[in-house]
Formats: structure tokens, C-alpha cells, sequence
């Protein structure tokens, strides 16, 4: 118990520990982003996109299929087209900003009926991590990324922009979402000029009339109110946009293969588990009343500790007797990542995990807008890294979607929002070293982490606040309180 | 708007060029030239463009040109029998062994008065009181997905440095001198466009003639490059499986030696059929002789690259009055210009369509065409890049000439005063 009061800090609503006492430092000063902002020509976004899945240079941002709707850049990508069909304006997407230079390339753009020109004519938002940054000439190019870098390298990256908060000369502004994210600044240090967008605009596909949150709820969703998906209702699930698979039925089609393998036209290529079956075929013996947790990944986070606390549970052992089920939701998959993911799931394999854990641990992905009003009746708590550079994004689309969330290791300097401070906070009692060495340089991290008696008294802390909100019966195969070990 | 080099006369270029030389000769200006790119044993690419920017320095500044590797001094016999093979393999083994070294590289001995010209990543740099490099585009930064992790990082590491130490950092296009302002910040004044050129050799198009294709062969469509991502050869593979009746009536052939990651593997198999009965043909590396027969003998090229700071085998082509297919990306239309027929390089059907617009319309056979190909390889030449480079470098070799060494960021100390000094300049004076 005395490891566990120091891991664990609960926070008075609306005070947020160690975040909320250091929300002010390194706020940025954000004007609201005046209306006339958006008064162009057309407004094109980009992403940092796989390249296959593209069929053309520029075409209308409603038609791309999204791999998952729920984080990350994907999810913003959702928002701002919402955001723009507000306005009235639709919104073009660019899968390669970068190639287009001469008139003949934005003849792609006339095409669709835009004409180019003049910059102030054709406004470009990029999306996604700061690091992938870039720029479409002829247009103004403002950023509109999620993240807040909290943990920056602990030495200097020998890539321009390696250390992640840094971005392109070109971009004439930072928009962002809350006024408590960090700016971004040019290659010669100077910050950002920032606007703020509307309140909302992290969130606004999903809540957005005709939204399933917003009131169109598929009729089926009240039967899952009971708690978790038995195998019955995973094919429901699937059916409205949610996959989930467990690692043990993980399978590894490489980029290449998803690549070849009959996807054109359709959704495009997932890197690394697009087989992912769904929870019907992983958990096989009928309908289980079990707790999933959600726990969200970027993967875009060199500095994750996402991964070393999956390895940590599993090493654990008994992990399937706790009654919880871990249910990874990755985000931010690209170019970068492919990989990531089937890389931790093989190290888990090699790792000796048994295959009872590995059955309990699920990946998922959200792939529309119907399953949105599912989730918030089938997980009942989310686990949010606080060292993730969009933790506060993510935290606004767990509240959108009624899903109460714990931060996790948050770093002493994190700034959060007021009306996004999570119940808790775990606080970390570790720092773990991270060196990266990949595209973008070799770098060095010390990231705030859990030790395993902290991860021990996370989960115990976890099952209180579900059975807080939902019945004993859904916690345990046979219902009943959580075990003594861990209440 | 299109950025085309100047439209002088080539006989006016070429005699601006020479009186330039004169200038820089008489001046007692040193020119060190890295011959690092001419290293390689197969020339493609940046290598090419270092031959052929040494080969025009060594017709114009003979004297005033000298050779170099990191810190050594290479022989000019060694350089001259390189771009004599027009391989680097044997430049590569006489510098290693030692016979093409000709000493270091004199860091102290040349006054103020020598400039250092890098054809592409500096290996060291701030050797010279003045440099200045190539950068043939920012596509490890800009399209990483294209890389493997390793050259990136080498482009990555020294990029800045590169740029911060040159007097003048000069593009090979419009497009790339914009990448390197928009994305590093770098001050345009301090950037400039060095357009590549072409050249082959005076008794290509002559033994061309004695190795000329049957007239009932099929024709057929090239494809040019290294096979590596970034040149989108799958878009070619798609539009074959997409419309396999295209092979009915043109043969594709794909020329470039294999590159890295993906695409090493890419060619599906359903057209394993299409190569067993040669309508599709991968060559592999073709030396300069069997690249300029197959792009002399060919419908049409098909550039289908993503990225592109330049895009070399499109003047290539243009050059011998072939019409190119090419994708709209980055720098490739400012070199095509109206001649190229342009497709979205994303898009199979877009390719497809320029395809059947060039053979129903064969522009190799409109003596327009012709002519402005002509235009356009008279337009760019390696003699014509050395020019672009020296107007631009003049002046700053002239302002150079008027800044005495000691001057270079020397910060000077003066002695603080003693204390007792100090009390007595700080007493008002007696009044």
C-alpha cells in the first residue's frame, strides 16, 4: 500500500496534480482565429499520408478513407473537414504537398475547379506531427498539429527537424487547438505567430450533427450498455467500424504485401495488422464480462512508454486473471512506423508471453463515425500517456466520446486545459531512457515512466473507478468485487 | 510562371563564358573542384553532373582549376581518364592506392584567393575562403519515405552545416532553390538556380545510325532510372495491369540499375508473362552508349517520378527529339516546359491517358517538335551551368578581394583598465 500512495495522486476535479499547478507556464497567448481566415479560394490539408493509398494528387478530403477516425492526425483530418463544411467551404486534401511547384502540377487543382495563383487565394493546413511538416507552394501553409512537446530530446538532433518542435521557414502560422499547447518555432528558433481555433475543433466530427454521438445512435448500441462485447456483438461492432483483434491472433502482412493485396480503391493500406480479426475470432469461448481498458498509442512517439508498459504486463503473468482487458488503439501510422507495431507484438512472442495474455490484450481501430457512440459503453476507462505530445487531443476526444480517462507519467511540465483534467493521475515514479536512433537522427530521451509497483497500483486504482461506474457484475468472470491483491 | 535560364545564343553563351574565365584567370582566383560524386563506378545521376560541370573546367579554366578529395589534391590526369571511361572505378582505386593523389589540399599557402566549388554534400567543408555547393533537391528531407534510413541521415546531418558555410548555395531548378528557402529559411540573396545540362558524345548519333532497330520492331516506350520508390516505376506496373492491352501494341522497357527498398521486388507477377515474351524488358544498367540508342530508338520515355529536383532523363530525352511522358512533380515541368506530356503520378488512369494521347498524336514526328527540342538541349548545357555559376559567384569573389583576411570573424580584446584606472576615469573632471 505504501507504494501505492506514492504512485498514485489523486487530483480534486478540475485541479489536475502536477499538471493543473503548472498549467500557466508556457501557455501560448493565442488570438482567436479571426473569421476571414478561412474567406479563400479553397483550403487544402495534408497529412503525412502513406503514399499508396492515394489515387490522385488533390482531391475533395470527404472522400479519403481514413484507416482509424478516433486519434491522431486521421482524427483531425475528420474535424477540419467538419470544420470547413461549417464554413461552407470544401476542403481539398493533398497527399503530397510537396510536389507540386510549377503551373503545370496545379492544373491538378484547376481541374477540380481552384484556381492558383496568388497565395492569398489558396490557404493549406498540414496536419499531424511537426516533424513531418510540409509545405505547398503557391499557398499560405499554416500547421495545425495536436501536439505539445513536453519531452523534447536531451540532445540536440542533427536533423533540421529532429527534435520535433521545430518546423518549415514557409509556415506563416501555428494554429492551435487549446491555448495551453506549446509553440512551435522556425529552424532559426524564433516562435510562431499562433491562432486559436474555435472551441470544439478538436472535436468537431464528432460532434457534429448527424454525428452518431450527436443523437443517431444505431439501435443495437443500448444491448452493449451491459458492459463488454460478447462474441455476438463483435461482429456488430466490425460492422460499424470498430475492429479489434487480440495479439495472439496478430497477423503481419508487411506494407508491401497490404500494398499488393487487392486494397486499391478501398481503404488504404494499413501497415502492419490489417488482418486483425475481431473479437468474435480471438476470444472464441463465448461472451465474457470483463472491464477493456483503452489504452491510445501514438506510434508516432519515438518516446513512448506505451510499449515497455504492454511488455510490462505481460511479463507480469496472470495478467488474464485481473479482469481487465488492454485494448490498444495506435495512431499516427506512416511511413515512419510501419513496423511498430507487429515489431512489439513479435518481441512479446519472443519474449516467452504466454498465449492465455497475449489472448487478452486486443488491438482496434475505429474506422467510422457510426461506432463512435459505441465506445463509450464498452470501455469504461482509457489509460492516457502523459508524455505523449497529443495527450490533450486525445483527452478531448475520450470526452467526446464519454470515456473517462486516466493520465499516466505525466511530465512536471505538462499543460492541460482545464476541462480536460483527467479524474487522476498516476505520476511517475521512474524516468526511463529512450535512444532513438531512426530517419530523423539519433536521439536521447528520459522519459517519466511507471515502475511495476506503480503500473500495480494503477490497475488496482483502475478497477476502483470501474466498479464506481459500473456494476459488480462486470468485473470478474463469475461478477463479485475486484480481487484483495489489487483493490 | 517558368524559370528558363537565359535565352542567349549558344555561340554568345560560350564566348561570355570564356571571357569569364579570362577574368577569373587573370584575377590569380584558384578554382578547387570535389570530385567526390566522380568516385562512384556507374554514373547516374549526381555523378553526371559532376563529370560534366569537371569536363567544361577543364576546356575553360585548364589552370586555374584544380582537382580534390576531402583534403587531397587529385591529379587532373586521373580525373581526365575517369570522364574518358565515364566511370569512376578506376579514379576510385589510383586515389586509394595513392597514385591520382597529388598532395594535400594547401589550407595556408593561397592567400585569400580560392574558391571551392562542391558539386553536391560537402565530405568536409570551410576548407576555402569562399564555397559554394549544388544541392540537387531536398528530397531525403522532403520525401524521406523514398530513403533508407542511413542516407538520409548522412543528406540530414550535413545539410545545414553545407548551407551555412557556402557564399552562395546554387539549386539545379527554380523549384529547389524554393524547397531550400521555404523549408531551411535560408535567404534567397544567398541562393541561385544552376540548371543542369546534357551532352553526349560527337560519334553517338553516328554509331546510332549503324545500330538502328528493324522499321516493323514494335515501338516502344522507356522508362529511365535508378529503380528505387521515389521514381514510381509501380505506377507503370499498375497502368500494365490495369490496361494489359497496351503491350498488345507498344513494348515497355525499363533501363536503371536496381536501388533500395521496396521496389527491388515490386514487378508482379502477372506480368511475368509479359516479360517471358519480351513486350516488357528490364535491361538493368545500361552504360551512356546503350541509354542514348534506346532513348533515340523510343516512342516516347515515361518519367513517372514522384520528386524531383531536376529530373535529368527528361532533357535526356528531349535532347534526342524523344517525347516525354512525365509526371507533374516539383522541378520536372520547368525543365519539360510545353514539350512534356504531364499525369498525376498518383494516378494510374491520368498516365494511361497521356500514354494513349502520345500515341495518337506521335509529336516525334512534327518537325516543330523537332526544333524545339533542339532549342531546349542548346538551352541547357553543362557550359551553360559553369556559367550560371561563376556570373553568380563573380561578385562575391570581388567583395572577397576587398576583405583582408584578419578581418574573417576575429573578435578583438582590449585589456580591461586596472582598477586604479578605472576610479580615475570615472572622477568628474576638475572644473
Amino acid at each position: 500500500m505504501a507504494s501505492q500512495s506514492r504512485a498514485l495522486k489523486p487530483v480534486p476535479d478540475g485541479a489536475g496534480g502536477a499538471a493543473g499547478r503548472r498549467r500557466d507556464r508556457g501557455a501560448l497567448q493565442s488570438a482567436r482565429l479571426e473569421a476571414e481566415f478561412w474567406a479563400r479560394d479553397a483550403v487544402v490539408a495534408s497529412v503525412p499520408l502513406v503514399e499508396p493509398g492515394a489515387r490522385a494528387a488533390v482531391i475533395a478530403a470527404v472522400r479519403h478513407p481514413c484507416a482509424q477516425i478516433l486519434f491522431g492526425f486521421e482524427a483531425q483530418l475528420r474535424a477540419l473537414v467538419r470544420l470547413a463544411e461549417a464554413r461552407g467551404t470544401t476542403l481539398l486534401l493533398a497527399p503530397a504537398p510537396e510536389l507540386f511547384s510549377a503551373a503545370d502540377s496545379f492544373a491538378a487543382f484547376r481541374r477540380l475547379g481552384v484556381s492558383v495563383g496568388a497565395a492569398e487565394r489558396l490557404l493549406h493546413v498540414r496536419l499531424g506531427m511537426a516533424r513531418h511538416a510540409r509545405l505547398l507552394k503557391q499557398a499560405s501553409n499554416v500547421i495545425l498539429t495536436g501536439e505539445s512537446h513536453t519531452l523534447l530530446p536531451t540532445s540536440p538532433p542533427q536533423h533540421p527537424f529532429g527534435s520535433g518542435d521545430r518546423v518549415p521557414a514557409g509556415f506563416i502560422r501555428q494554429l492551435v487547438y487549446f491555448p495551453e499547447q506549446s509553440p512551435l518555432s522556425g529552424l532559426d528558433g524564433h516562435r510562431m505567430p499562433t491562432a486559436m481555433l474555435d472551441d470544439g475543433a478538436a472535436v468537431a466530427d464528432l460532434l457534429a450533427p448527424g454525428s452518431s454521438i450527436a443523437g443517431t445512435t444505431p439501435g443495437a448500441i443500448p444491448r452493449l450498455a451491459a458492459g463488454w462485447v460478447g462474441a455476438d456483438d463483435a461482429a456488430f461492432c466490425a460492422e460499424l467500424g470498430l475492429e479489434i483483434g487480440s495479439f495472439a491472433e496478430f497477423n503481419t502482412p508487411s506494407w508491401r504485401e497490404a500494398w499488393r493485396g487487392g486494397e486499391r480503391g478501398g481503404v488504404p493500406a494499413s501497415l502492419d495488422w490489417r488482418r486483425a480479426v475481431t473479437l468474435a475470432g480471438a476470444a472464441g469461448d463465448g461472451p465474457e464480462r470483463l472491464s477493456p481498458l483503452l489504452l491510445p498509442w501514438n506510434v508516432a512517439n519515438p518516446a513512448s512508454i506505451v510499449p515497455s508498459l504492454i511488455e510490462r504486463l505481460c511479463r507480469a503473468g496472470r495478467w488474464e486473471d485481473r479482469a481487465l482487458r488492454l485494448v490498444v488503439f495506435p495512431f499516427n501510422e506512416s511511413w515512419e512506423t510501419a513496423g511498430t507495431v507487429a515489431g512489439l507484438i513479435q518481441r512479446l512472442r519472443a519474449a516467452g508471453s504466454e498465449p492465455a495474455t497475449l489472448r487478452t490484450m486486443f488491438l482496434a481501430r475505429l474506422r467510422a463515425d457510426r461506432a463512435a457512440a459505441l465506445m463509450r459503453h464498452i470501455f469504461p476507462l482509457a489509460w492516457v500517456e502523459g508524455g505523449d505530445p497529443e495527450c490533450a487531443l486525445t483527452l478531448a476526444r475520450l470526452a467526446a466520446l464519454g470515456v473517462p480517462a486516466v493520465l499516466v507519467a505525466p511530465p512536471p511540465n505538462l499543460t492541460l486545459p482545464r476541462a480536460l483534467m483527467p479524474r487522476f493521475s498516476v505520476l511517475a515514479d521512474e524516468e526511463s531512457r529512450h535512444d532513438v536512433l531512426d530517419a530523423f537522427g539519433a536521439r536521447l530521451f528520459m522519459v517519466p515512466s511507471l515502475s511495476a509497483r506503480a503500473v500495480a497500483a494503477l490497475i488496482g486504482r483502475s478497477r476502483e473507478e470501474i466498479a464506481r461506474a459500473a456494476p459488480p457484475a462486470l468485473l470478474g468472470r463469475g461478477g463479485g468485487a475486484p480481487d484483495a491483491a489489487h483493490a | 510562371m517558368r524559370h528558363m535560364p537565359e535565352r542567349l545564343p549558344a555561340i554568345a553563351r560560350g564566348e561570355a563564358l570564356a571571357a569569364l574565365a579570362r577574368n577569373i584567370a587573370a584575377s590569380g582566383w584558384r578554382i578547387y573542384y570535389d570530385v567526390s560524386p566522380l568516385f562512384e563506378e556507374h554514373w547516374t545521376g549526381i555523378p553526371v553532373v559532376a563529370a560534366g560541370l569537371a569536363q567544361v573546367l577543364l576546356r575553360m579554366l585548364p589552370e586555374t582549376t584544380h582537382f580534390f578529395y576531402e583534403h587531397h589534391l587529385v591529379t587532373r590526369a586521373a580525373v581526365e581518364d575517369a570522364l574518358g571511361r565515364g566511370s569512376g572505378l578506376f579514379l576510385h582505386r589510383d586515389f586509394f592506392k595513392g597514385p591520382a593523389q597529388n598532395g594535400v589540399v594547401p589550407l595556408f599557402d593561397w592567400g585569400a584567393h580560392a574558391l571551392g566549388i562542391y558539386p553536391s554534400v560537402k565530405r568536409v567543408r570551410q576548407l576555402f575562403p569562399l564555397e559554394c555547393s549544388i544541392v540537387h533537391d531536398l528530397s531525403t528531407l522532403v520525401t524521406p519515405q523514398f530513403h533508407e534510413i542511413a542516407n538520409i541521415r548522412y543528406h540530414a546531418e550535413s545539410m545545414m552545416s553545407d548551407l551555412r558555410s557556402n557564399a552562395v548555395t546554387f539549386g539545379v531548378s527554380r523549384a529547389t532553390v524554393e524547397d531550400i528557402a521555404a523549408y531551411l529559411g535560408i535567404d534567397e540573396r544567398r541562393l541561385a538556380v544552376a540548371y543542369n545540362g546534357v551532352s553526349w558524345p560527337w560519334w553517338f548519333p553516328i554509331q546510332v545510325e549503324n545500330e538502328r532497330e528493324p522499321a516493323d520492331a514494335d515501338p516502344y516506350f522507356l522508362v529511365l532510372g535508378t529503380r528505387e520508390p521515389r521514381k514510381n516505376i509501380v505506377r507503370i506496373f499498375e497502368v500494365l495491369a490495369l490496361f494489359p492491352e497496351l503491350l498488345d501494341s507498344v513494348r515497355i522497357v525499363i533501363a536503371g540499375r536496381m536501388g533500395w527498398l521496396r521496389e527491388q521486388q515490386m514487378i508482379p507477377p502477372e506480368l511475368e508473362k509479359a516479360i517471358a515474351t519480351g513486350r516488357l524488358v528490364l535491361p538493368g544498367f545500361v552504360s551512356e552508349f546503350e541509354k542514348y540508342c534506346l532513348l533515340s530508338a523510343a516512342a516516347a520515355t515515361i518519367y513517372p517520378s514522384f520528386f524531383e529536383g531536376f529530373g535529368l532523363p527528361v532533357l535526356e530525352s528531349l535532347s534526342v527529339g524523344t517525347p516525354c511522358i512525365a509526371s507533374f512533380s516539383s522541378a520536372i515541368p520547368e525543365v519539360g516546359g510545353p514539350l512534356c506530356t504531364y499525369f498525376d503520378p498518383f494516378s494510374a488512369e491520368s498516365l494511361y491517358r497521356a500514354i494513349r494521347a502520345v500515341l495518337a498524336d506521335p509529336p516525334k514526328q512534327r518537325v516543330d517538335f523537332r526544333e524545339a527540342c533542339r532549342a531546349t538541349a542548346e538551352r541547357f548545357t553543362w557550359e551553360q551551368m559553369l556559367f550560371q555559376i561563376l556570373t553568380r559567384m563573380m561578385p562575391e569573389m570581388e567583395r572577397h578581394d576587398s576583405i583582408a583576411i584578419g578581418q574573417l570573424k576575429l573578435l578583438e580584446h582590449t585589456p580591461s583598465p586596472s582598477v586604479p584606472e578605472r576610479r580615475r576615469r570615472g572622477r568628474p573632471a576638475p572644473v
